[in-house]
C-alpha cells in the first residue's frame, strides 16, 4: 500500500501530511485539514459541489488525489473572503442576489466563480454562465446565481466605485 | 477510502513511465487528468496494483506545429488545447468539438490524450480524431515507437489497440486547409452530457469541388464510426451540386447505433439523418454564400 | 446477451473436439485467463481478468462442459464472480461438421452480467462481450489450424488497406469467420505446430481459400467471384503468414 508525504499550501497556510495514495483531494481538505465548506455529493464529477482552485485551476477534489495536490496552492470557501471578514466580490454578489439557499452547492460555485474573476477582472457573462452547466443545484432554481452573474460581468474593476 | 489500495509512482520522465508500465505487466493503470479513471476507481469497476501518474511528466505536454500539421502532447489540458490560438486556427474543427468536451471544471484537469486514448464511444474527441485522420503515437520499452491511425485506434467501447505496456506520447493531426468547412453537431440532453448522436469533421473545398472530405458519428455504434462511403462520395462533387440527402443516407447507412437507457437505436438513426443532412447543407450553403 | 456465429477452422473435427476439451488450449484462448485448472472430466475452475479499457475485473469462477456428444457437439458454461465488480455468467453451445478437411464451428451464446459492472451499459457489454467471444474463436482457430509448412506468399493484406475497404469482409460476422481483422489486433498465433508434408498443406490452403472465397461470395454481398476468391486467399495466407511467425507474446486482454 502506498503511503505519501505531501506539501501543500491551503488558503495561504503551508502544510505537511502523510496520506495514502488513495485518498481525494475532497476527502483530505474535509477531513485532514478541516476544510468542511468543501461537500461531497455526487463524488463522480458532475453536480460541481466539490470544487475547488488548485494551482488558479477549477477542479474537482471528488476526482484528484490529495497526493497530486503535492506542491501546489489550494483554495477553498474557507479562503475566499478576506482575513477580516470582507466578503469577496463573488460571495458580495451572490449574497446581494440569493443566489444560495441551502448552501450545498454554493461553495462550488463561489470556487468556480472565484477562478474567472481572478483570471481576468470582468470576465463575460456568458463565460461564466457557461462554467455554471458544471453546477448542480437543487433549491434556487439558479435565477439569483444568474443575477449574481451579471452583476460580475458589470461591475467595475476592484478600486473603481460601482 | 473508496478505490481499492493500489501503488501510486510518479515517473518524471517518458522512460521512466515506461519501465514502470513495462514492469507492471499488464496491471497498471494510467493516471492522466483521471476525470473518468477516479471514478471507476472509486466504483471499484478498476483495481490496478499500480497507477503510474503521467502528470509530472513536461515531455508529455504541449501543443506545437511539426511538418505534418499539428501535434498535441497527450497531457495536454483540455481547456488549454480550448484555448490555444494555434491550434484554432489550424484545426477550428478540433476547437469546436473540444468546446463540448465535459465541463469547464473537468475541463482544467481533463487531458486530449486521456479522452482519445479512453475511447468513449458517445465522445468527441475520438470521434474527432478519427474525422480528421489524426495518427497516435505510442511507445512501450520493449517494442520503441509505432504510430496508430485513429481509424485503426478503436476496436469497441473503450477497448483500443494500444498495448498495456504502451503510452501515448503524441497526437499528430495532419493539416487541414485553413478555410476547410467545419463539421459539428452534437444532440444531448444537457451541455457536457455524453452525445446521444453526433458528428463531427471537416470538408476542404478547393475551386468550387470538395478535394478531401473526413467525417465520423459519434454515439453512433461502438467507437467512433468513420463515414468512409459519405466521404468517398463527397470527394470531387462540386459544392453547388451536392446531393445532400443521398450523402446523408450514405452515411446513416454505416452506423450501427445502441438501444440504451439514453435512446434507443431508431431515435438514433432518425436524429442522426436529420442533423447530418442539415449540418451539411447548413454548411455548404455558408460557403457558397461566401 | 444473446450471439451466434461460425468458425471455419483448419483441422480435422477429432482433433477440433480434442482441443475444445483441453485445458490448455481454452486457457491460450479465453482473453485474459490466468489459469484453468481441470477438477474433473467437465469441470474446470478458472479465473480471468477482464481487461476493457480502464475497467477491469478479476473472475473466479467455474467452468462447465455438458450435454456432451463426441465429436459433434457440447455446451460450455462459466460463472464468475467478480468480487464488488459484479458477476458474470453465460454458457455456449458448440457445434462441429466437418467441412471438406475442416471444420465448421458453430456457437449460440447466451451470457449474463450483473452488479456494478451491468451499470456500464447493456450495449457496450454486449459489444464487449462480442468482441471477446470473437477473440476466443479466432485465437482458437489459429492455435488448432493445421499449420502450412511453406514460406508461402503472405498475402498479409496490411491493416490498412483492409480496414479501410468500406463495408466488406471485415465489419461481418463473414461464415468464413477468420475474418480478416485488422493486424492492429496483434493476437499471436501461440503454436501447437506440427510439421507435415508441404504439399499436402498447400492443397488444403488452397481448397480452404477458394472455400472461404465461395462463402463470402455467396453471402448475399454482389462482388464479382474473382474478388471473394482474393479475399479467401489473402485469408488463408494471412492464417498461414501468422502460424508461421510461431510463438509470441500474447497481448493481455
Amino acid at each position: 500500500m502506498s503511503e505519501h508525504r505531501i506539501e501543500l499550501t491551503v488558503n495561504g497556510r503551508a502544510l505537511q501530511s502523510t496520506v495514502e495514495a488513495r485518498m481525494t483531494l475532497g476527502d483530505f481538505l474535509r477531513t485532514k485539514v478541516g476544510q468542511t465548506g468543501l461537500h461531497l455529493a455526487c463524488e463522480h464529477g458532475v453536480c460541481g459541489a466539490c470544487t475547488v482552485i488548485v494551482d488558479g485551476l477549477a477542479v474537482r477534489s471528488c476526482l484528484m488525489f490529495a497526493v497530486q495536490a503535492d506542491g501546489s496552492e489550494v483554495t477553498t470557501v474557507e479562503g475566499v473572503a478576506e482575513a477580516d471578514g470582507t466578503l469577496h466580490p463573488v460571495q458580495q454578489a451572490m449574497r446581494e442576489c440569493h443566489a444560495l439557499q441551502c448552501g450545498f452547492c454554493t461553495p462550488g460555485v463561489v470556487m468556480t466563480l472565484k477562478s474567472l474573476t481572478d483570471a481576468e477582472p470582468k470576465p463575460e457573462a456568458e463565460t461564466m454562465l457557461k462554467a455554471m452547466s458544471g453546477h448542480i443545484c437543487r433549491c434556487t432554481g439558479y435565477q439569483g446565481i444568474r443575477k449574481a452573474i451579471a452583476k460580475l460581468a458589470d461591475r467595475a474593476p476592484v478600486g473603481e466605485s460601482a | 477510502m473508496k478505490p481499492a489500495p493500489f501503488d501510486y509512482v510518479v515517473p518524471s520522465s517518458i522512460e521512466e513511465a515506461l519501465e514502470q508500465l513495462d514492469r507492471a505487466g499488464g496491471d497498471a493503470t494510467i493516471l492522466a487528468g483521471g476525470q473518468t479513471l477516479m471514478p471507476l476507481l472509486a466504483l471499484r469497476m478498476s483495481s490496478p496494483s499500480v497507477i503510474v501518474d503521467i502528470n509530472r511528466i513536461a515531455a508529455l505536454k504541449g501543443i506545437s506545429r511539426t511538418d505534418e500539421g499539428m501535434r498535441i502532447a497527450p497531457v495536454t489540458r483540455q481547456n488549454e488545447a480550448l484555448a490555444s490560438q494555434p491550434l484554432a486556427t489550424a484545426l477550428p474543427t478540433f476547437n469546436r468539438a473540444i468546446s463540448h468536451v465535459g465541463h469547464f471544471q473537468t475541463r482544467n484537469r481533463g487531458t486530449v490524450g486521456g479522452s482519445i486514448a479512453l475511447g468513449e464511444p458517445a465522445a468527441e474527441l475520438p470521434a474527432t480524431a478519427v474525422a480528421l485522420g489524426a495518427e497516435i503515437e505510442v511507445h512501450s520499452k520493449a517494442r520503441g515507437e509505432r504510430r496508430i491511425p485513429a481509424e485503426h485506434l478503436y476496436v469497441g467501447p473503450y477497448a483500443t489497440t494500444v498495448e498495456p505496456d504502451e503510452l501515448v506520447t503524441a497526437i499528430h493531426f495532419p493539416d487541414w486547409p485553413a478555410d476547410a468547412i467545419v463539421i459539428f453537431r452534437e444532440v444531448a440532453r444537457r451541455p457536457g452530457d455524453f452525445a446521444l448522436v453526433g458528428l463531427v469533421g471537416a470538408i476542404a473545398v478547393e475551386g468550387g469541388r470538395i478535394a478531401q472530405a473526413g467525417l465520423s458519428w459519434f454515439g453512433m455504434g461502438p467507437t467512433p464510426m468513420k463515414a468512409w462511403q459519405a466521404e468517398s462520395a463527397l470527394f470531387g462533387e462540386n459544392i453547388a451540386d451536392v446531393d445532400v440527402d443521398a450523402i446523408a443516407d450514405l452515411a446513416l447507412s454505416e452506423t450501427e447505433p445502441f438501444d440504451d437507457h439514453s435512446a434507443t437505436a431508431d431515435y438514433r438513426r432518425s436524429v442522426g439523418r436529420r442533423i447530418f443532412a442539415r449540418t451539411l447543407r447548413e454548411a455548404l450553403d455558408l460557403r457558397k454564400a461566401a | 446477451m444473446k450471439m451466434n456465429g461460425e468458425q471455419l477452422v483448419a483441422a480435422p473435427r477429432q482433433r477440433v473436439w480434442e482441443a475444445l476439451n483441453d485445458p490448455e488450449v481454452l486457457q491460450q484462448c479465453i482473453p485474459g485467463c490466468q489459469s484453468l485448472v481441470k477438477e474433473a472430466d467437465d469441470r474446470l475452475s478458472a479465473v480471468v481478468a477482464i481487461k476493457i479499457g480502464p475497467i477491469g475485473a478479476k473472475f473466479n469462477g467455474a467452468v462447465t462442459l455438458s450435454e456432451l456428444d463426441p465429436p459433434n457437439s457440447y455446451v460450455i458454461s462459466g460463472e464468475g464472480q467478480g468480487g464488488t465488480a459484479g458477476f458474470a455468467k453465460g454458457g455456449a453451445k458448440v457445434s462441429l461438421a466437418d467441412a471438406g478437411n475442416g471444420t465448421l464451428l458453430t456457437y449460440t451464446v447466451d451470457a449474463e452480467v450483473g452488479g456494478r459492472l451491468a451499470q456500464v451499459g447493456g450495449p457496450i457489454i454486449d459489444a464487449t462481450a462480442k468482441r471477446l467471444a470473437g477473440v476466443f474463436f479466432k485465437r482458437f482457430g489459429e492455435i488448432v489450424a493445421v499449420p502450412e509448412a511453406a514460406a508461402s506468399a503472405p498475402v498479409a493484406a496490411p491493416a490498412t488497406g483492409e480496414a479501410a475497404s468500406p463495408g466488406a469482409v471485415a465489419s461481418t460476422v463473414a461464415p468464413a469467420g477468420v475474418a480478416a481483422a485488422p493486424a492492429a489486433y496483434n493476437f499471436a498465433a501461440p503454436a501447437k505446430v506440427e510439421r507435415a508434408p508441404a504439399a499436402f498443406y498447400w492443397i488444403v490452403t488452397i481448397f480452404l481459400a477458394a472455400l472461404a472465397g465461395f462463402l463470402i461470395g455467396s453471402d448475399g454481398a454482389d462482388v464479382p467471384a474473382w474478388y471473394s476468391l482474393s479475399i479467401g486467399l489473402a485469408i488463408a495466407g494471412l492464417a498461414v503468414f501468422s502460424f508461421e511467425s510461431g510463438r509470441r507474446a500474447k497481448p493481455a486482454a
